[in-house]
């Protein structure tokens, strides 16, 4: 009927190494003639040359396949799969259908080659059937696995239905054995290869117990011929069916192993980012908070719920702002309203309070998220900046407290020089030191005034010329922008114009009427260096003077000194002439060699 | 600076100053002198100088804003209740005064009995202009 031994030797062919094939092609030559001298009545000739026949048939497909394929296991991939039913299944058998009909033809057993279809039937049925079979058998005895209860319900179930139907087909009852094809494709594709073959192995085993203990429509020898080819067919192509059911289930279950394990590596990554993105949030106390535009609805991360004063997770823009101090809530909606409107840059920074008795202060920054063009999320972070504020407050207090002292400092050097300088020839002295101290102060106060970060060139030049008859008597010509000027180079141009304006008041311009004061002051071209002239017109005729005074030697040491710069003083004869150059410190903070570059 | 003589401001004048530092409340004491004013007294805290007020009543009270503990604000309302011109001498940040001293005519400390003569001569214009009480312009 099917010629299994042949599927059986070739499976063993693939399993085992090449150098191995003798041994195997001689063992199971062993069997055969065994089995043909106990059961069938062939001569030993024909026996011998039948299993030759068979050994070569197993030999060529074996290493057709392993040429082709490249691997022993051709049930892991449909291509290998098709690969074995074409090579194995459908051309070898051609071989010893071949052989054993010429011998048959010439032996005169079966003339004309009467048997080659049935000899290459029988054949291509044994192989498909008993090689998947066999590697299977031998794979799953390799590599033994647990089996679960369900999986046992379940093979049980399919075991019965199985033999159910066979014996229904095979005895009759049923009018085809095609009908097992479902339960075959159901082995398939839950068991993959297993299934498929233990199911094939099983509709196997029961058709010859059938046939030859129980008996059958087979019984017939009329009908035996067309039925044991109906056999053959249906065999070989419940066969196909069941190998590529298993080997297509079994690419399934591959792919949907190599997906739960991408599936769980994507997972691992997301929860590890995750990670470390909150301990990033933790580390800096931020708080997550994204507004949704149109709807008004707000979520917050625990953190920024917590800043919130709330106890819930989601929640509405509205109830944020109740919570926001009632002075910055309309601020805090406006700016809001405008970036999500598009009104603003799509990024903004706004400080806020919260709460009404002892409210936090906090920094919320936002980025407007668009969706088909249109602002829909505003989403940002919160920080509570509470400490800082307290902190800058606490500062500006003692800044102002510092100042205030210094002043009363200066006040109180003027008052002792009031007090000592009191003798007749003593008067002007007395009253140059009180004005220079009171340009120190000036100064001082200026800079207390935008918190000792920086002066105003413009303000400090302004209040330096008020004691001296303010613009009546100068002309000013500031620079294009606004110069800020650190403390101590500001103090140090408050004393220069102070000397200046205090020389002219005495000998200069501004001792007569007519006499006029112009300043003028602006950055070079890379804005790196401060240029400042005075120049002194309508005055007397000047002369340098004989001896240096304290004002002379303050502009010439002590300012330069102070301003990290250069001071020029020219005593021209229509007017004092001055000119300060001094690098801009707030500009540029580093690298610059100023004394290299002036000189 | 060339220095002309000081123009005597005050002459005839009686100026209460209220300072609570001693070398600054003398170092005023001798600039209205040498504007020719006369002192009418010194007082170190609040209720010294409304107790010189509420004696006498002067031209002119130069007033600190920091007195002693608190704030002088008492006497400057006081000074006000009287029309007597003040002089607020401080030496706070300008938007650091609290809100009663803030636009008044204010000497910024360390000031120069310069500052303080043209500052005096104008309030005392503007004193004198003054009729019926109501306060006048002077141009």
């Amino acid at each position: 009927m099917f010629w299994l031994p042949v599927g059986i030797l070739l499976a063993l062919l693939l399993v085992a190494p090449v150098r191995q094939w003798g041994w195997w092609i001689g063992a199971a030559g062993a069997a055969e003639l065994t089995a043909s001298w106990l059961w069938w009545d062939n001569s030993l000739l024909a026996a011998l040359a039948y299993f030759s026949a068979n050994a070569i048939e197993a030999a060529v497909g074996a290493h057709l396949l392993l040429r082709v394929i490249r691997q022993r296991n051709f049930l892991q991939r449909p291509s290998d799969t098709t690969i074995f039913v074409v090579i194995c299944g459908l051309l070898a058998p051609v071989i010893s259908a071949t052989i054993i009909a010429s011998i048959d033809t010439v032996s005169g057993k079966n003339p004309d080659f009467a048997i080659w279809p049935h000899v290459w039937l029988g054949d291509a049925s044994g192989i498909l059937v008993a090689t998947p079979l066999t590697l299977l058998a031998i794979e799953t005895w390799r590599d033994r696995s647990r089996v679960g209860l369900q999986t046992i319900l379940e093979v049980s179930a399919l075991g019965i239905s199985l033999v159910t139907i066979g014996v229904a087909a095979f005895h009759g009852d049923l009018p085809t054995p095609y009908l097992t094809l479902p339960l075959l494709l159901w082995a398939g594709f839950r068991f993959e290869m297993r299934g498929a073959l233990a199911s094939l192995g099983l509709l196997v085993a029961i058709s010859p117990v059938f046939s030859l203990v129980l008996g059958s429509r087979f019984a017939d020898p009329s009908s035996r011929e067309a039925e044991v080819v109906g056999l053959q067919i249906f065999f070989a192509v419940a066969a196909v069916s069941a190998l590529f059911a298993g080997v297509l289930a079994h690419q399934n279950a591959l792919a949907r192993r190599a997906l739960r394990r991408s599936n769980d590596l994507l997972e691992a990554r997301v929860a590890d980012r995750t990670a470390r993105l909150s301990a990033a949030l933790r580390a800096g106390r931020l708080g997550v908070l994204e507004l949704s535009l149109p709807d008004g609805t707000a979520r917050l991360d625990a953190a920024a719920s917590r800043l919130w004063n709330l106890t819930v997770r989601k929640t509405s823009l509205a109830t944020l702002l109740t919570k926001v101090h009632p002075a910055d809530r309309s601020t805090l909606s406006e700016s809001l309203l405008k970036v999500g409107e598009g009104r603003d840059s799509s990024r903004i920074e706004i400080q806020c309070r919260i709460g009404e008795i002892e409210p936090r202060w906090v920094v919320i920054d936002v980025d407007r998220q668009f969706h088909a063009g249109r602002a829909v999320t505003l989403i940002g972070t919160i920080q509570d900046v509470s400490e800082r504020v307290e902190a800058l407050r606490r500062q500006r207090l003692l800044v102002d407290e510092l100042s205030h002292r210094v002043k009363n400092t200066l006040s109180v050097v003027q008052a002792i020089a009031m007090q000592t300088l009191r003798g007749p020839g003593e008067r002007d002295a007395r009253d140059a030191f009180i004005l220079r101290i009171t340009a120190l102060a000036r100064g001082h106060d200026l800079l207390a005034r935008e918190g000792w970060d920086a002066a105003s060139l413009d303000q400090l030049v302004a209040e330096a010329i008020v004691p001296f008859g303010g613009s009546e008597r100068f002309e000013l010509q500031p620079a294009a922008t606004e110069v800020k000027l650190p403390a101590q180079q500001a103090l140090a141009i408050a004393l220069a114009l102070h000397e200046l304006s205090t020389n002219a008041a005495k000998y200069g311009a501004l001792s007569q009427p007519a006499g006029r004061v112009a300043i003028v002051w602006g950055l070079s071209k890379d804005r790196s260096i401060l240029r400042l002239t005075w120049t002194e017109r309508g005055g007397p005729p000047v002369a340098a003077p004989a001896t240096a005074g304290f004002g002379s030697l303050l502009l010439k040491r002590v300012v330069p000194q102070d301003l990290n710069g250069m001071v020029k003083l020219v005593y021209r004869e229509e007017g004092v002439e001055c000119s300060i150059e001094a690098p801009l410190q707030l500009q540029l903070q580093s690298g610059f060699d100023a004394t290299g570059k002036l000189n | 600076m060339p220095h002309d003589p000081i123009p005597k401001v005050l002459a005839g004048k009686r100026v209460l100053i209220a300072e609570d530092d001693a070398i600054l409340a003398m170092y005023a004491e001798s600039v209205v002198g040498e504007l020719g004013g006369e002192v009418l007294g010194c007082a170190r805290s609040s209720n010294a100088a409304l107790d010189l007020l509420n004696q006498s009543l002067p031209d002119l009270v130069l007033l600190d804003v920091n007195l002693g503990r608190g704030t002088s604000e008492g006497v400057l309302q006081a000074a006000q209740e009287m029309q007597v011109p003040v002089l607020v001498s401080s030496g706070s940040n300008p938007n650091a005064l609290p809100p009663a001293f803030q636009d008044l005519p204010t000497l910024a400390k360390p000031w120069t009995p310069d500052e303080f003569a043209i500052a005096a001569a104008s309030l005392l214009l503007k004193a004198d202009h003054a009729i019926f009480g109501f306060p006048v312009r002077a141009t």
